[in-house]
C-alpha cells in the first residue's frame, strides 16, 4: 500500500510539473520556433547577401572535348530529386531516433497513476532507435526501383502497480520495403512540376514474437506487446502518389502513402493501416547546403483481431482497441551535399522535429521529439 | 530488464542543442565567407552542352573547297528548323576559331538554306530528312542532329544521351563522302558507327 502511495505521489508531483508551470515542451516548442525564426531570417538575409552563390553561365566554348563528354546534363545537387536518372544508383544509411513520455488519452496528457487505476501496469517512456538501409536504381529517367530494410532498437519503461519498474527491450531487423517510383507527369531533367506514382509492398521480415523479462523474471521470458514487435507479420501494400516541384534555388513537395495490412499474421491480429501525407520545403542557400522544413502528418488505426498471448488487462499497450491516433510534427533539417571534387554525390541530412498535434486513442505512450541522420551516395 | 531512465526534462533539450547548433554552424559559415570560397556556377544543361560541341567540332573539322575552306571566311554553323538551342548558341557567336569568326544562322525550311560549314538539323525536320540530305548530297556541309537514325540516314555526327551526358556518334562514311576530313582525334572520343 505504502509502494502504491509512492507512485502515486510521485506520478502527481510530475504532473503538477506540467500542469502549474509552461510545460517543459512548451516552452522547448517556443525555443524551437525561435530558433527556426532566426534561421529563416538568415536565409532570407542570404537572398541578397554578396557571399550568396554567383549565378554565371559557364563559358563552355574553352573546354576541351574530352571535358565536355564528362559534364553532366542535370546535375545532383543539393536540394536532391526524390527519384534518379537512368542508370543511376544510390546508397543510403538513416539513423533515427524518437522519444516519448508519458501517457496520452486523446488530446489530454494522462498520469500514470490514472493509468494504473485501470491497469496492472503502465509504459512510461519509449526510446526507438532505427537504422534504415537504402538502396535505389533508376532504369530509367521515369523509373526508380528502391529496397529499404531497417534494424531496430526498441526500449520501453514500465510501472506496476505495485511499484516495480522495469525495461522491456527488444531489437533486430525490421520488415522489408521494395518500392517503384513512376514518374508520370513532368521531366526529371528540367525544372518544374513533377508527379510520381509510389508502389511499394512490405515483407513480413520483423519479427513478431519478441520477448523480455517482465516485472517478475522468474516467471521467464513474456511475449511482449505490440509496439515493441519490429514488424507487421503481414505483407503490406504501400500505394502513394507524390508532388514535386523544383526551381533554381527551392524545391518542394508533397506526398501521400498508405500502408494497407493484408490478411492476419500468425499470431492472429493485424495491424492497423497507416495514412501518411507530408509536405517540405528546402532553399539552395549555397550549391552544398539546403535548409528545409516539413509538415508530417500520419493516422494509423487499431488492430484487428489479437494475440492471444497477450492480455489486454495487464496494460493498455497490450489492448490492440488502444493503439489507434493521429500525429502532426514539424521538422526542419539541413542537407549538405558535395558537389565536386572525390567526394562528390554524396550527400548529409540533419533532421529534427516535435509534434504539434498528437492525438491517440488511449492511454498511449506520446511521442515527444525525433531526430534523423541519414547519408547518400549517388553515382 | 534493465534500470530505469533518469529525467526527460534533460534528454528533452538534445533537440533543442541540435538546432542552436545548426543556426551557429550557418551564422558562422557566413560570417566566415565559407560561402562564397565555395559558390559553384550554374550547371550547364543539354543544350549549352551541345551548342560547346558544335564549336569544337569545327576545330576539328577540314572542309575541301572554297567558300569553306577559305581560311578568311567566317565560320558559319546553322540550325535547320525550329530551334532547340534557346539562347545557348548566343555563347558562340563572335567567338573565333584560328582566327576565323564563328557565326550563326537559323533557317526555317530547306529552301532557306544558306552556306553553312555546320549544319544542326532539328528533331522537328524529321519528316523531311530524306529531301534533306537530297539537298545537301552535294555541299560539304558537317550534319550534325540529335535524331535516332541520323546518321544512318546520310548524316554525319549525332548527339546521343547517356548516363546525364552528351555522347556522340559519327558515320565516318559519310564525311568522306561530304568530302570532309574528320580529325582523329574527333573520332577518338566518338561513337563510330562506320
Amino acid at each position: 500500500m505504502t509502494r502504491i502511495l509512492e507512485v502515486r505521489r510521485y506520478s502527481e508531483q510530475t504532473s503538477r510539473v506540467y500542469l502549474k508551470n509552461p510545460t517543459l515542451r512548451e516552452s522547448q516548442t517556443l525555443r524551437i520556433v525561435l530558433y527556426a525564426t532566426i534561421l529563416a531570417l538568415v536565409m532570407a538575409l542570404s537572398e541578397t547577401h554578396p557571399l550568396q552563390a554567383q549565378d554565371r553561365s559557364p563559358d563552355l566554348t574553352e573546354l576541351s572535348l574530352e571535358e565536355l563528354l564528362e559534364i553532366e546534363i542535370t546535375p545532383i545537387n543539393v536540394l536532391g530529386m526524390h527519384t534518379h536518372l537512368g542508370d543511376q544508383w544510390m546508397l543510403g544509411y538513416r539513423y533515427m531516433l524518437m522519444r516519448g513520455e508519458g501517457n496520452r488519452s486523446g488530446s489530454h496528457r494522462v498520469s500514470t497513476s490514472r493509468v494504473l487505476e485501470k491497469f496492472m501496469m503502465s509504459p512510461t517512456q519509449m526510446k526507438m532507435e532505427e537504422h534504415m538501409f537504402e538502396l535505389m536504381y533508376a532504369p530509367t529517367d521515369t523509373l526508380s526501383l528502391m529496397a529499404m530494410l531497417p534494424y531496430k532498437r526498441l526500449s520501453m519503461d514500465m510501472v506496476t502497480v505495485d511499484g516495480v519498474r522495469f525495461t522491456e527491450d527488444s531489437e533486430g531487423l525490421g520488415d522489408l520495403t521494395v518500392m517503384g517510383l513512376y514518374t508520370f507527369h513532368g521531366d526529371a531533367r528540367k525544372e518544374g512540376n513533377r508527379f510520381v506514382l509510389n508502389a511499394g509492398l512490405s515483407f513480413p521480415t520483423g519479427s513478431i514474437n519478441k520477448k523480455d523479462f517482465l516485472d517478475d523474471p522468474s516467471v521467464g521470458r513474456q511475449r511482449l506487446e505490440y509496439a515493441m514487435q519490429l514488424g507487421s507479420g503481414t505483407f503490406d501494400l504501400m500505394p502513394g502518389i507524390t508532388y514535386l516541384g523544383q526551381t533554381k534555388d527551392w524545391a518542394w513537395g508533397a506526398q501521400a502513402i498508405a500502408t494497407i495490412r493484408t490478411g492476419r499474421n500468425h499470431n492472429g491480429y493485424r495491424l492497423g493501416n497507416q495514412y501518411r501525407f507530408t509536405g517540405w520545403g528546402a532553399y539552395r542557400l549555397t550549391d552544398w547546403l539546403a535548409p528545409s522544413v516539413r509538415l508530417d502528418g500520419r493516422f494509423w488505426g487499431n488492430i484487428h483481431g489479437a494475440d492471444s498471448r497477450l492480455d489486454p488487462t495487464m496494460s493498455p499497450t497490450m489492448d490492440p482497441k488502444r493503439q489507434k491516433g493521429r500525429r502532426l510534427d514539424l521538422l526542419f533539417g539541413l542537407n549538405l551535399y558535395v558537389p565536386k571534387g572525390t567526394l562528390k554525390g554524396n550527400r548529409l541530412t540533419i533532421e529534427g522535429g516535435l509534434p504539434i498535434h498528437q492525438w491517440l486513442k488511449g492511454p498511449q505512450l506520446e511521442t515527444d521529439w525525433q531526430l534523423t541522420v541519414g547519408w547518400t551516395y549517388t553515382f | 530488464m534493465t534500470a530505469t531512465r533518469p529525467s526527460v526534462a534533460k534528454r528533452a533539450c538534445a533537440i533543442e542543442r541540435v538546432f542552436c547548433a545548426t543556426v551557429m554552424i550557418v551564422l558562422c559559415l557566413l560570417a566566415n565567407g565559407v560561402l562564397n570560397v565555395l559558390a559553384q556556377t550554374e550547371p550547364p544543361r543539354e543544350y549549352e552542352i551541345k551548342a560547346a560541341f558544335l564549336y569544337n567540332f569545327a576545330k576539328f573539322v577540314e572542309w575541301p573547297a572554297k567558300p569553306l575552306a577559305d581560311t578568311s571566311a567566317t565560320i558559319i554553323i546553322g540550325v535547320l528548323g525550329e530551334d532547340p538551342f534557346g539562347g545557348a548558341l548566343e555563347t558562340i557567336k563572335g567567338k573565333t576559331i584560328e582566327g576565323r569568326q564563328v557565326a550563326t544562322k537559323r533557317f526555317k525550311s530547306v529552301r532557306d538554306l544558306e552556306v553553312s560549314h555546320i549544319l544542326f538539323i532539328s528533331s522537328s525536320e524529321k519528316e523531311r530528312l530524306g529531301e534533306i540530305m537530297k539537298v545537301l548530297k552535294d555541299r560539304s556541309v558537317l550534319t550534325v542532329s540529335e535524331m535516332a537514325g541520323f546518321v544512318e540516314a546520310g548524316g554525319t555526327i549525332n548527339f546521343i544521351i547517356e548516363g546525364n551526358k552528351v555522347r556522340f556518334e559519327i558515320n565516318a562514311v559519310n564525311a568522306e563522302r561530304a568530302g570532309l576530313r574528320l580529325s582523329s582525334r574527333l573520332l577518338s572520343v566518338a561513337k563510330v558507327v562506320k
